[in-house]
């Protein structure tokens, strides 16, 4: 019985042997080999993805342009400036330094009259809601 | 004696070959392949490919060359025959025509047999560097 395993695992050892070198050459492969293959894409499909892109960055500007109103500017020379805004959609006012994010927007630069931000590849800028009060009208019934 | 000891290893070397077939990463193969082509400005694209146990089929090839489409091939198999264990195999159905030809691994050629040169397939296996005699498709690598 026991000359019988032994016979029957000798003539077993090599064929395992060779099943799991071929595994193992064919790992080894698996390793080498590219992993993906290549899909052409027209370059207008290219062009048309960028454009939609640029029209999605442009819109999410745009959104946020008409959501913030500025409010006030404190523009300092050796310090970061920084800015009032008033969130139109939620009523609240908040102030902003350079470098400060509101939602997707990230307060870039602060000028005398107006504030600029940037979205993911598109700019935008705000300008100082200025009391557009006729000065004529001012001169004739005062500031009220 | 010795010829039932050279019988045991040519059947281990059977078993090994037999085990590499089924173990090979058949479509990463296709995949260098098909990087391969792009020197020569062909790209194989939108294919759908599925794996079996010692074939590899191919469908709904759209072929490029030069950036523009040239060709959709609607079938390519490769096909490995344990009993002819240094060929594969190649069929191709390129709109209803069949196409068969073989890789031969120990001369290292490409052949397809009864072809016309100037159908599609014909034009792209020519941009390929296949030479054609007497409805002969040959590439030697």
């Amino acid at each position: 019985m026991n000359i019988n395993i032994n016979h029957y695992l000798k003539l077993i050892c090599p064929v395992l042997t060779a099943i799991f070198f071929a595994y193992f050459v064919s790992t080894l492969l698996l390793f080498v080999l590219p992993k993906r293959g290549i899909d052409y894409i027209d370059n207008n499909s290219i062009e048309q993805g960028k454009i939609n892109q640029s029209s999605k960055n442009k819109s999410a500007s745009a959104l946020m342009k008409n959501k913030l109103l500025l409010k006030a500017i404190y523009k300092k020379h050796n310090d970061k400036s920084w800015i009032v805004v008033d969130n139109t959609k939620t009523g609240k006012t908040i102030f902003l330094k350079e470098g400060d994010t509101i939602d997707e927007a990230t307060l870039y630069k602060v000028n005398v009259n107006s504030a600029v931000f940037t979205t993911n590849e598109d700019k935008f800028t705000l300008k100082l809601d200025v009391n557009k009060k006729n000065i004529q009208t001012i001169i004739k019934n005062g500031d009220n | 004696m010795i010829v039932k000891k050279g019988l045991i290893y040519l059947l281990y070397f059977v078993i090994f070959i037999f085990s590499l077939v089924i173990f090979i990463p058949k479509i990463n193969i296709y995949y260098y392949f098909e990087n391969q082509l792009t020197k020569y400005e062909v790209i194989l694209s939108n294919e759908n490919i599925k794996e079996q146990l010692t074939t590899l089929n191919i469908g709904n090839i759209e072929v490029y060359f030069k950036n523009s489409k040239v060709a959709l091939i609607n079938k390519i198999e490769f096909n490995y025959d344990i009993l002819s264990p240094l060929n594969i195999e190649i069929n191709i159905v390129i709109e209803n025509e069949i196409v068969n030809g073989k890789i031969d691994l120990l001369s290292k050629r490409i052949i397809f047999e009864n072809m016309i040169q100037a159908d599609k397939l014909g034009t792209i296996l020519s941009h390929l560097n296949f030479s054609y005699k007497n409805g002969v498709y040959l590439y030697e690598y």
